[in-house]
């Protein structure tokens, strides 16, 4: 079976959650004997067309200048049709095309009307909850194309009930057209010794001292704000340095918190970081805090129970459901600096209880997050859209 | 909603909608002067201060964006 796989992110190029997802997804469906052709956009000193473990990656460039971000949208997806078509003249076409959200939904959905190939989409986040209300025109349109997008896919693929829930909400979806398939990560990748003593001595937190950790985008769905916040709430004695690692709009803004509040020598901001860099931070960090107000899935708590550092995460969306409170972490509510500092001291004062969540993640993570599983469903549900079920 | 940024992050979204993401595409200062509609000063500073962020290059008065200038930029639609 030739897929034809539609992302505006892939690795190396890392903006959000898409570019590892389609990476993970893609990687283990070649393992399942699919041929995967990802058609994406290029990145400085990346080559256009290479083959990543078995993955046929095509890097498009948009070499046409746009006035603004829209624009931008709509000349990258005739560039990735373009590519796209190319490769199908040359292959003999596609059974499947499978587009990641609505950055892309033109041009799968332009695809799919020419080469009359069926078409899944798999929605990482919504418009509406991403920004709160439908309001600005740009808004608008980022709906709109969603909505699109559902009606011309013959199934969604979402990562957890509670995007289910908003999808038939919001856009009256029959429940039937939509599929939960969870996200993934690599386990293997957490498998290595790190030196944490050395690891937390770079970024100047010490042998004596807690190291919370943040990973994530600098934008107001992050919530990271709240955790500064919750820095303030914290009992002395814990001796606790908050390690923010990522970058975004909102970082000066953070930035300027920290500091006129005083807590400019106990929050360090790193900017982004290489994956082994984040890793190693991940296993050396005391615990990692998800203050998301807005959550579809939450990779990042996944990474953090793979790493075996305990999760504490704001009780929303998909967090919920990964993590289950006094389980495999702890459950805090979202936009409360106050219920932020309460989880961090519930599992820094209590290293018996931290030791169980943790055991109690990484063993539900083994059995309930790996790609192997994740492509097993998907490829079952390749094969039920072209009938061959 | 861009419109609402404050000018260094019009300056990094602007570059990468205009795709300045390498020397060959790079824009020069006084293009991004006149459309950010900024004084000489002001905007020698703003370059000098994502320049040493790591966000864009400034070469031969010309400016692109760095692989963590475009992820920066990008990440507002993520």
């Amino acid at each position: 079976m030739k897929v034809l796989m539609l992302t505006w992110e892939y690795p190396p190029r890392i903006i959000g959650g898409i570019s590892r997802h389609v990476e993970g997804l893609s990687e283990a469906l070649v393992k399942k004997g699919l041929e995967v052709h990802v058609v994406t956009t290029d990145f400085p000193g990346v080559p256009y067309e290479e083959n990543v473990k078995g993955v046929h990656v095509h890097r498009v460039s948009i070499e046409t200048p746009a006035p603004d971000f829209p624009t931008w949208v709509l000349l990258m997806n005739h560039y990735l049709v373009k590519r796209s078509a190319n490769i199908a003249n040359s292959i003999g076409g596609f059974d499947i095309i499978h587009a990641h959200d609505w950055l892309v939904a033109l041009s799968s959905i332009e695809i799919k009307h020419f080469l009359n190939v069926d078409l899944i989409t798999t929605l990482h986040s919504l418009e509406f909850r991403r920004v709160g209300a439908i309001s600005s025109p740009f808004s608008r349109m980022i709906d709109s194309i969603e909505w699109w997008s559902t009606y011309e896919s013959k199934v969604i693929i979402v990562c957890s009930g509670s995007m289910k829930g908003d999808l038939i909400y919001h856009f009256k979806i029959p429940e039937e057209k939509i599929k939960i398939i969870p996200n993934s990560i690599d386990n293997s990748k957490f498998d290595i010794f790190v030196d944490k003593s050395a690891v937390r001595s770079r970024y100047g937190v010490y042998d004596n001292e807690r190291l919370i950790l943040f990973i994530g985008r600098l934008t107001s769905q992050k919530g990271c704000e709240y955790l500064i916040r919750a820095m303030h709430y914290l009992p002395s004695h814990l001796n606790a340095k908050l390690i923010i690692v990522g970058d975004g709009y909102m970082r000066s803004d953070l930035e300027r918190e920290v500091f006129s509040s005083g807590l400019g020598w106990k929050v360090k901001f790193t900017g982004f970081l290489p994956d082994n860099e984040v890793i190693q931070l991940l296993k050396s960090a005391d615990v990692l805090v998800v203050p998301s107000i807005y959550e579809p899935f939450g990779i990042v708590a996944l990474e953090g129970m793979a790493a075996g550092v305990p999760v504490v995460v704001s009780n929303v969306d998909g967090l919920s459901e990964i993590i289950k409170h006094d389980y495999n972490g702890v459950h805090v509510y979202p936009r409360d600096p106050s219920s932020i500092a309460w989880g961090i001291n519930r599992v820094l004062s209590d290293p018996n209880y931290a030791q169980w969540i943790v055991k109690n993640a990484k063993s539900e993570i083994y059995e309930k997050y790996n790609w192997d599983f994740v492509a097993s469903v998907t490829t079952d549900l390749y094969k039920k859209v072209k009938g061959k079920w | 909603m861009v419109n609402g940024l404050d000018i260094k992050e019009r300056m990094i979204q602007l570059l990468a909608n205009l795709n300045a993401v390498s020397f060959d595409k790079a824009l020069d200062v006084e293009t991004l002067k006149e459309n950010l509609k900024l004084e000489n000063g002001m905007i020698k500073r703003i370059i000098m201060e994502l320049s040493n962020k790591g966000y864009l290059i400034e070469e031969k008065n010309k400016v692109y964006l760095t692989t963590t200038g475009i992820i920066r930029a990008f990440s507002y639609y993520s």
